[in-house]
């Protein structure tokens, strides 16, 4: 049977396994490497691990609900995060936030959405420039609601990530299943 | 000794090896620490925070259950201090706990709730709303989980993890949203499921079997061996005796047998034991006879046969007291040594061992009847499957001791068809069985929860039955019988 992971990514999680003194050790670092090529971690995901590298679902499960970073649902391709901690809160975080969640419900009632969404998360460590952001990986600097905008504007208009088209590909053969 | 460390709880001193805790040298010394997550079957997870003590020299309180004792410490478990730590750590358990002791199970064998009375604060502090979580779960074939019970001690966990080594349970999700889980309902499968009910301190894992059948304080407890199988696990029968009626085993701790648990097969030998599952009169030719009529019969039988004319077949559910009582007893009456036979399950595997406890072996006194024998010098036959050779040995009276657990006979019907073709059979048993019927003469026996007597497992450790009142005041265990037997003899002379 054709093995769920990639060809790739089974050579990672291989390496992950070999790398700590116990199995149990190496779940966070692979279940970050799964993230990174399908955009989520999918129940079938979790259940491939125990069917083809022996990892127990129990343990999976118990790492990956205890992390809220872990993406336990199919995402958007770009996730818009503002740190909302004291210096970017008080540097106007929440009006960027309210910003772009309302222009990505304003695009998807005109009937062109854009791949976005947007969370509020906990502080990014750059305090010096508040209000900070992160699409996906990649960080901002002084995001101010204007700025925000710009950002999912520059974003939807390139060609989208390869983990966020191998998500849609994934959803629509798993659809195209009784 | 050099490996020895002394120090002093509660001003009391005690000598415990390097490397024990706090907590071990105060069970040594019976003083108790309040304790949810610790378990002496179980690794150290340290996660409750309850069983806070006071180390004089360190400025913090300290876990008993994880903090090494050494050499002159002075541990302090009964000050104010502590006292007020256990009042504490208790209302934060307490937290999200829906004290629901009323319609809960566990409620009189409760830890929670015991401590709550104890050293409980009574007036919560907590104006929010409790979190709930789902309930009344089906976690598998035996076992109920309410996670809103739980105060995420992590036994279960542990013990699916080190004891069975099935890994089925975990603690998902974080914070106030913890729960134990299984992964997407799957279920729980070993034959150990029931000391997870037994290991939950509180309600959270309550036994299929068991639950809303009996409070627990109306239970007595005994203690005895499980007859399940030739591992002999020292437990505890609880009886309602108010009712006759028996509810439960329980393991009881022994480390030369069992350690702490026991298996699920052996949970069910409750089953057998109570009235409706039992024989109450002897029947003799298809008619209800009484008990003197019926050891008349077999007295009167035994007169005019020669010794080599009788075959006891015996098998390994009795104590060792009835098989050298029957031996002697028959020796005396027949003056010769009749022909035994040992009556083996024809699929059992006796060998097989499941690596915890439970044995192929579903005879509790294998190794105590063959030492018997070997004592009382009598060669015995083996009829496993085959019977030709108790066919063959042309006896007159045939004496059969039937198995007390029936679960362990799958072919019992089968083995007594043939039993009852000879002429002349006597079954000794305690179950209602519709082939036992057909033999010559039926006579109700005392089950293990009723006998005194000793059954010695598969590794020659001898253990002694409690006697509990029987469910049938007149039915007697066979030792008995066979003192009535010579006394009814020596009458007659």
């Amino acid at each position: 049977m054709a093995s769920f992971f990639s060809p790739a990514l089974n050579e990672k999680i291989k390496g992950f396994l070999g790398r700590y003194e116990t199995r149990r050790s190496s779940i966070l670092p692979i279940l970050h490497a799964i993230q990174d090529e399908n955009d989520w971690i999918s129940k079938e995901a979790v259940q491939a691990l125990e069917a083809e590298h022996g990892l127990s679902v129990v343990d999976v499960n118990e790492v990956l609900s205890f992390y809220t970073m872990y993406r336990k649902t199919p995402p958007k391709a770009y996730r818009l995060e503002v740190c909302g901690s004291i210096s970017c809160w008080l540097n106007g975080a929440d009006k960027t936030i309210s910003t772009a969640k309302d222009y990505i419900a304003a695009a998807e009632k005109s009937g062109k959405p854009v791949p976005f969404e947007c969370h509020k998360v906990e502080c990014l460590g750059v305090c010096g420039y508040a209000p900070v952001a992160l699409v996906n990986k990649d960080r901002y600097l002084n995001v101010t609601p204007d700025a925000a905008v710009k950002l999912i504007e520059d974003y939807s208009n390139k060609d989208l990530p390869a983990a966020a088209k191998k998500c849609a590909a994934d959803l629509a053969a798993a659809a195209q299943k009784p | 000794m050099s490996n020895q460390i002394t120090l002093s709880i509660n001003n009391q001193s005690i000598s415990v090896p390097a490397g024990s805790t706090i907590m071990e040298a105060a069970q040594k010394l019976g003083v108790s620490v309040p304790h949810f997550c610790w378990h002496p079957g179980l690794s150290i997870a340290g996660v409750c925070r309850f069983c806070m003590v006071k180390v004089e020299g360190m400025p913090k309180l300290q876990i008993a259950c994880n903090t090494p004792a050494t050499e002159g410490m002075k541990v302090d478990t009964v000050s104010a201090e502590v006292k007020d730590a256990h009042k504490w750590a208790l209302e934060f358990h307490l937290i999200n706990h829906p004290l629901d002791c009323p319609i809960c199970d566990q409620a009189g064998e409760c830890e929670l709730q015991n401590y709550y009375m104890k050293v409980g604060k009574y007036q919560s502090q907590m104006e929010d709303e409790k979190v709930l979580k789902p309930k009344a779960l089906d976690v598998g074939d035996t076992l109920v989980l309410d996670t809103e019970r739980c105060i995420l001690c992590s036994r279960c966990v542990r013990f699916e993890d080190e004891v069975t080594k099935t890994s089925t349970l975990g603690i998902f999700n974080r914070g106030d949203q913890a729960t134990i889980g299984t992964y997407q309902g799957r279920k729980i499968k070993h034959n150990y499921s029931y000391n997870l009910a037994d290991i939950c301190p509180v309600g959270a894992f309550t036994a299929k079997d068991f639950r809303f059948k009996c409070r627990v304080w109306f239970l007595k407890e005994a203690k005895t061996v499980c007859p399940g199988c030739s591992t002999g696990c020292s437990v505890n029968l609880f009886q309602n005796s108010n009712q006759r009626e028996y509810y439960r085993l329980k393991p009881r701790h022994n480390a030369e047998v069992n350690g702490h648990w026991m298996c699920d097969t052996g949970r069910t030998m409750y089953e057998h034991l109570n009235a409706s599952t039992r024989l109450s009169a002897p029947l003799l030719n298809g008619e209800n006879v009484t008990f003197h009529a019926a050891l008349q019969a077999v007295s009167d039988a035994t007169k005019s046969v020669s010794a080599d004319k009788v075959a006891v077949v015996f098998t390994a559910q009795f104590t060792s007291e009835e098989y050298s009582a029957v031996l002697n007893s028959l020796k005396t009456t027949l003056k010769g040594t009749p022909k035994v036979f040992v009556w083996r399950e024809e699929t059992e595997t006796e060998e097989s061992f499941d690596g915890i406890l439970f044995r192929g072996d579903r005879n509790p006194n294998t190794r105590g009847m063959t030492e018997v024998l070997k004592q009382e010098s009598v060669g015995a036959s083996i009829l496993k499957g085959d019977f030709s050779a108790l066919a063959n040995a042309g006896a007159e009276l045939t004496l059969v001791f039937g198995p007390e657990v029936e679960s362990a006979y799958p072919s019992l019907a089968k083995a007594l068809s043939r039993f009852v073709e000879l002429k002349k059979s006597v079954y000794f048993g305690n179950t209602l069985n519709e082939v036992a019927k057909k033999f010559w003469l039926r006579i109700p026996v005392k089950t293990f929860a009723e006998k005194s007597g000793t059954f010695v497992n598969f590794n020659g450790v001898a253990q002694k039955l409690k006697a509990n009142p029987p469910v049938y005041p007149a039915v007697k265990a066979v030792d008995e019988y066979f003192a009535d037997l010579g006394k009814l003899a020596q009458s007659a002379v």
